[in-house]
């Protein structure tokens, strides 16, 4: 007699099948009813638990105060940059410059926070602090050439601040406040067409805006700076190299984005 | 005013801060916040907005646009004078190709034809844009440009508008310290770094 195989009902799928029927066994089990316990998702080790967060609205005011706290955060990088003692005499009173301009539009931002029923917020950006300028300038130790570095680090934040004026413009919701944004916002775009003159003198427009190809990076692999890099200004990330070349074959590499939610100073953020 | 065309370092010094305005410079932003400012803030006048109402924008804010788009095609054609007098330089050309797609851009939010230009701007500039060097003329008009955006940019309702004036000026803005370089005024701070034509209705 021939036996007949029947294929819905071998040995392999019958412990497969039991696998699928203890497993939904497991989850059915554990949504039963009469748990107890916390509701927080599981943690394994003894790390210290995660802090609550306040509850924080993203209104105009949080906008504006992330605003001047870049406005000081540019302040800060100059104060550092200053301290590395490497830029000619016209270089210096450039910098100057840049830094009372930012002194100037974190006043005015200033009075539009007071406005907006905020306190005004008088530090630079403790997010962008941590996570950016402080390992850029860190990455500066043992540097190939500082006077490269510092002025693609003025470029870099000096375009950041033009950009996130412009990313302002699409999330206040007082329409007024657009024009106060972009009037600084176009003043820190001069800064950066002017550093970026200083990077390249010559080649002030980018190639591609003439048919020609792009050159994202130049020949020591630093990204290409021209004072008119594109066709409308752009919200997307700077890229910033500094350094020296580590054993790698790298240099320190970061990319600056116009502020989000890991970066808006709240109201419940303090100097 | 004898403009430096050449492309070298910027010369940077410490009487940059001196106020290098002299008379023949107010005068021609004069003439460009009488007519450019008042085209723009005037919404368009003697135009007709041909979009539909399919774009779902308020009239006032496809008449803002309509305005907009003028004065950019305006400016595009204003460079093109330049180029036919000899401005062979690649910074002409370039920025000629900037205003044309600042026009097309407003043109494909709104559904306006990018046709026409504001006839008035080009008639009261384009003689002074006749030139192998515009460069001075050219930095007033950018920096006109830069500060109607920035006044329009309060008034419009729509955000897609909004955001594409806003990325004109951060060009804008540029294109004038470009220019200012350009047109021997890299030592003048002001002149790099201010917008003389956009602080009015914006102090806080």
């Amino acid at each position: 007699m021939t036996s007949i195989p029947n294929p819905s009902l071998d040995r392999r799928s019958l412990l497969r099948n039991s696998g699928i029927v203890l497993s939904f066994g497991a989850i059915v089990a554990a949504c039963g009813t009469g748990r107890t316990g916390s509701d927080d998702p599981g943690r394994l080790g003894v790390a210290a638990p995660v802090p609550t967060l306040p509850e924080a609205e993203i209104n105009d005011g949080v906008l504006l105060r992330t605003a001047q706290s870049l406005e000081y955060t540019a302040i800060a990088v100059y104060e550092a940059a200053a301290e590395l003692d490497i830029l000619s005499g016209d270089e210096t009173a450039l910098v100057e410059r840049f830094v009372s301009d930012h002194q100037r539009h974190a006043t005015a931002i200033g009075a539009l926070v007071a406005q907006a029923g905020a306190e005004e917020y008088t530090c630079p950006n403790p997010f962008l602090m941590d996570r950016a300028v402080t390992p850029v300038l860190a990455a500066l130790e043992g540097s190939d050439d500082l006077h490269r570095d510092v002025l693609n680090i003025a470029y870099a934040f000096e375009a950041l601040a033009g950009a996130s004026y412009q990313a302002l413009v699409g999330a206040l919701s007082d329409a007024s406040l657009r024009s106060h944004a972009m009037l600084i916002g176009g003043e820190e775009h001069r800064h950066a067409a002017m550093i970026a003159m200083l990077i390249n003198p010559d080649e002030l427009i980018n190639p591609v805006l003439l048919g020609g190809a792009a050159v994202d990076n130049d020949a020591e692999g630093f990204p290409s700076r021209y004072a008119v890099p594109a066709t409308y200004g752009q919200l997307t990330g700077i890229e910033l190299v500094v350094g020296a070349v580590n054993d790698e074959g790298a240099r320190f590499s970061t990319q600056l984005q116009t502020p989000a939610d890991n970066t808006f100073v709240y109201d419940y953020v303090d100097c | 005013m004898q403009p430096n065309i050449s492309k070298g370092l910027p010369h940077v010094t410490d009487s940059a801060l001196a106020d290098h305005a002299g008379n023949d410079r107010s005068s021609r932003r004069a003439l460009l916040g009488a007519v450019v400012g008042g085209a723009a803030i005037a919404l368009a006048g003697g135009r007709t907005v041909a979009a539909t109402a399919t774009s779902g924008l308020s009239d006032a804010d496809l008449s803002t646009a309509d305005s907009a788009i003028a004065l950019e095609l305006a400016a595009r054609d204003l460079y093109d004078s330049a180029i036919a007098a000899g401005a062979d330089d690649d910074v002409w050309q370039a920025m000629r190709e900037q205003h044309e797609s600042y026009a097309q851009r407003l043109a494909g939010i709104t559904g306006i034809s990018a046709t026409l230009r504001d006839q008035a701007t080009f008639d009261q500039l384009s003689t002074d844009f006749a030139t192998a060097d515009p460069s001075a003329i050219a930095f007033d008009l950018e920096n006109t440009l830069a500060a109607t955006h920035i006044e329009l940019l309060g008034q419009v309702e729509d955000l897609g508008i909004a955001n594409a004036m806003a990325s004109f000026v951060a060009m804008e803005s540029r294109h004038a310290t470009v220019l200012a370089t350009l047109s021997g005024q890299g030592d003048d701070f002001d002149a790099l770094f201010v917008n003389p034509a956009a602080t009015a209705g914006t102090e806080a």
